[in-house]
Order: C-alpha cells, then structure tokens, then sequence
C-alpha cells in the first residue's frame, strides 16, 4: 500500500507524516504519538471511546481514516485543558463527582460533555443524555456522570 | 493484506470518472460509519476508497418554492443546523435528531444513510413519504431516481457501478402533517427495530391523501401502499383512520426475526407505530 503524507495538528502542535490510506485517525493517535487516552472499544461507532474532537466538533476517531484529516485540528483527552500543568474543569469535575469507574469511557465521556458545554452553557439533565448517546458506560454510573457534567459546566463558566 | 488506494478528487467529475474506471471497487468514503465498519468486518477487502468531503458541490443546500434539495455529502449535523430544515422541513428535523447518536451525526451523510441501502436507514421512511428523489450521475449521463423505487435489497440499491448518489430532493407539501417514529432498543445509537413514518392530508377531518413507509419490516425500506389504499378507499375521518385495525398493513410487510425483535412482534408492533404516527401527523392526541 502507497504511503500518503498528510499534516495533522495534534493538541496545538503542527505534524506531518506518512499513512497508509487504511490506517484510522485513533491507530496514529495511540499508536504513532502515544496518546493513548481515546480507546479502542467496539470498533464500529457504538460506544464513544475513541472520541475525539476534530476541528471542534466530537467525532470517532476509530471510524475515520487518518488520510480523511488531513489539514485539519484534532483534539485529544491529553490536549483538552488549556494549561499543560493543570486538568481541564471537566475533568476535575468528573473526578470530584466520581463519575469515574474502570475509566474505558472517561476520556470520550469528557470530551462529548465539554463539547455540549461549549455549545450551551448550562445544559439541563436531559441536554447531558442526548449528548452523550454516543458514549456508553458499562459500569453504569450515569447519575456520577450527569451531575459531574453539570458541575463541570460551571466550572468552565468560572475560568 | 487488505488492499487499499485513497483518493481525495477535486471535482465531481474526477469523482465520476474514478468510478467508471473502478466501477464496483470505486468506494465512496463520505462520513465513514458504514464504509469503515465494513472494512473492519472484513466485508471490503480492497479498492479505491474516493473521499467525497471536501467537495463543495455535494455540500449544497438549494431552497426552492416546491422542494429543497440536498447535497449528499451533508451531515446529518450540518442538516439539523440548517434554518431550511429547521424552518420548512421541521418534521425532518425532528426524525434527525433520533439519528443514531450525536458523534455519527457529525460525521454521517444523507447520501450515505441513502446509498448505503440498508433496510433500516434512519432517515428512508421518512424521505418515503414525503415523495423524495435521488439524483444519480455517471460521468456519461445523470438521471432522477424517485427513492420509493430505489432500493431492491439489503445493501443493494439500483445505483449502477459507475454511478454517484450527488443530490437528495426533497418536496415541501405546506399543507401536510409528517411524524416519523422510531422504534429502538434504546434511544442512542440503536439500530432501529421497526420505524414508521407517516404524511397526511386532511379536508375538514376526511383524509385526502396519506403516505405511509416503514424500515426494518422487509429487505428493503417500504411504502405500505396496500395500507394507504384501504385507509383511502374506506374514505375515513381522520379519528376513525387512526382507530382501524389496519389489517392491510399486514399484506405489505414481510418481517423476519433477528436479535432486536421477533417476526410476529414487528408485525404487531408496525400497527401501533403507524397509528401513533399518524396521529402525530394529523395533530391529535397521541
């Protein structure tokens, strides 16, 4: 298979690189810059893990091809806060209100969450379930996560 | 090895004549949440894969007195944020915010949901009801396909080889009720068990015309037209159409029994959702 290059600018920093045309926008993630907080769980779009967000918008990263990207912003659980040395609020949040388990889910979790925030400040219960359908937790501790969501979004109200 | 080209064409036309070189090996990629899954499951083993993204020309939404037409390389997102949707199409709207779930939804196509062909496409029934029309193009001709005559299959439309689902019209009836129902497992991300949509025209509490389509209850989404003719022939007001039995129903369905649900159960069910739809549309009490 012909290698394509593509730029890809990966939480704030400018890369290039060589793909295969097969190779998905999650597998270059983890397995060529080590960022191993999106997961990979069903592999077809079920479940969310491999959320990322890519010119802001959440989508799955095991569910887009890497050469699909090119030129564009992608967004990592490692890359969501604004300060290198300190959590996003969302993820303070989420640790704060144990919404945390096994954590497979988390970090797509946080990301489909600050995503709705950013679109709607203060989300009500039933805005947090729409928008988080795509991401599934099998430990089941949606109530931790709902009220983390909303504690989150006011945190990020604050900063 | 599995055996993949890539493809990024500046033009529908260089779209156009890759596919008529490649024909069946031509795979449009548009949001990827079929195509990809297919590749994972071994189903599409090699092949040009032709992003249709980044083109324009398939991201146009074109708003006319009598219909609206949609590019098919929009996303379901890039619909529901359109004010022509929101606006003069609010009943789509509404059946696309039960698309899947929101992160297929920023990346998903209405011309990939179409072309994909599968019997339980979110949006079909809907588009059924309402008349809609596909326009497909080879790089030789383009031709206007109404979608009630486009699926033959599971996973197989009448889309040639060397042709490109490029645009999805849909009419605007002012004057009709439309609701479409989807019925899941769960509400995200299910595939859906059974769907109904339903598009009605009253007169003074009689019917004038419906439109009735379901997914999930054939090997392809269908209109129910021996159900339509009799709710038409019994020349019903509205209240006694939503209170029938609608055994004709059971003449224009064929459904089998898989994980979601059970053959005799769609049958039963199918009932119920084409009355609650119906209801909906014609704005009475659910």
């Amino acid at each position: 298979m012909k290698k394509l290059p593509i730029e890809l600018t990966i939480n704030g920093r400018a890369h290039e690189l060589l793909v295969s045309p097969k190779e998905t926008l999650l597998n270059v993630l983890r397995e060529r810059f080590h960022l191993t907080g999106a997961k990979y769980g069903c592999g077809i779009g079920e479940c969310g893990a491999c959320t990322v967000l890519l010119d802001g918008l959440p989508v799955l990263s095991c569910q887009l091809l890497a050469v699909m990207c090119n030129g564009k912003k992608v967004v990592t659980i490692e890359g969501l806060s604004p300060q290198e040395a300190a959590a996003h609020p969302m993820q303070d949040s989420f640790v704060e209100e144990g919404a945390v388990q096994c954590g497979f889910c988390t970090p797509g979790m946080v990301i489909s969450a600050t995503a709705l925030v950013e679109e709607k400040s203060e989300p009500t219960t039933e805005d947090i379930k729409v928008a988080l359908r795509g991401n599934l937790c099998r430990c089941t501790g949606y109530e931790n996560i709902i009220r983390a969501v909303k504690t989150g979004a006011r945190k990020m109200k604050e900063v | 090895m599995r055996n993949f080209r890539f493809l990024q064409p500046d033009s529908v036309s260089t779209v156009l004549k890759a596919k008529e070189e490649e024909r069946e090996n031509g795979r449009i990629l548009a949001g990827g949440t079929n195509l990809l899954s297919y590749i994972k499951m071994g189903r599409v083993k090699e092949g040009l894969l032709i992003d249709i993204t980044r083109l324009d020309e398939l991201k146009q939404i074109e708003d006319t007195e009598n219909e609206v037409s949609f590019g098919a390389s929009l996303t379901i997102t890039e619909l529901l944020n359109s004010s022509v949707v929101q606006n003069r199409l609010s009943y789509l709207h509404d059946t696309l915010t039960h698309f899947a779930n929101p992160l297929i939804r920023n990346q998903a196509t209405l011309g990939g949901n179409i072309a994909d062909g599968s019997p339980i496409a979110d949006t079909i029934p809907i588009l059924l009801v309402l008349d809609a029309t596909v326009t497909a193009a080879s790089s030789k001709s383009e031709r206007i396909i109404p979608l009630k005559e486009f699926f033959v299959g599971p996973g197989k439309t009448v889309l040639a080889a060397d042709e490109l689902l490029v645009k999805v019209s849909v009419p605007v009836h002012e004057s009709s009720g439309v609701k479409m129902i989807k019925l899941g497992l769960r509400n995200g991300t299910a595939c859906s068990v059974t769907s109904a949509a339903v598009r009605v025209e009253q007169d003074n509490k009689k019917l004038r015309e419906i439109r009735i389509a379901l997914g999930g209850v054939a090997p392809t989404p269908i209109r129910a037209y021996n159900c339509e003719n009799a709710l038409l022939d019994g020349l019903f007001d509205i209240e006694a159409a939503a209170g029938a039995e609608l055994e004709a129903l059971q003449q224009d369905i064929n459904p089998i029994s898989d994980v979601r649900g059970t053959a005799e159960y769609r049958r039963g069910v199918s009932v119920n959702l084409v009355k609650r739809a119906l209801r909906s549309a014609a704005g009475m009490e659910v």
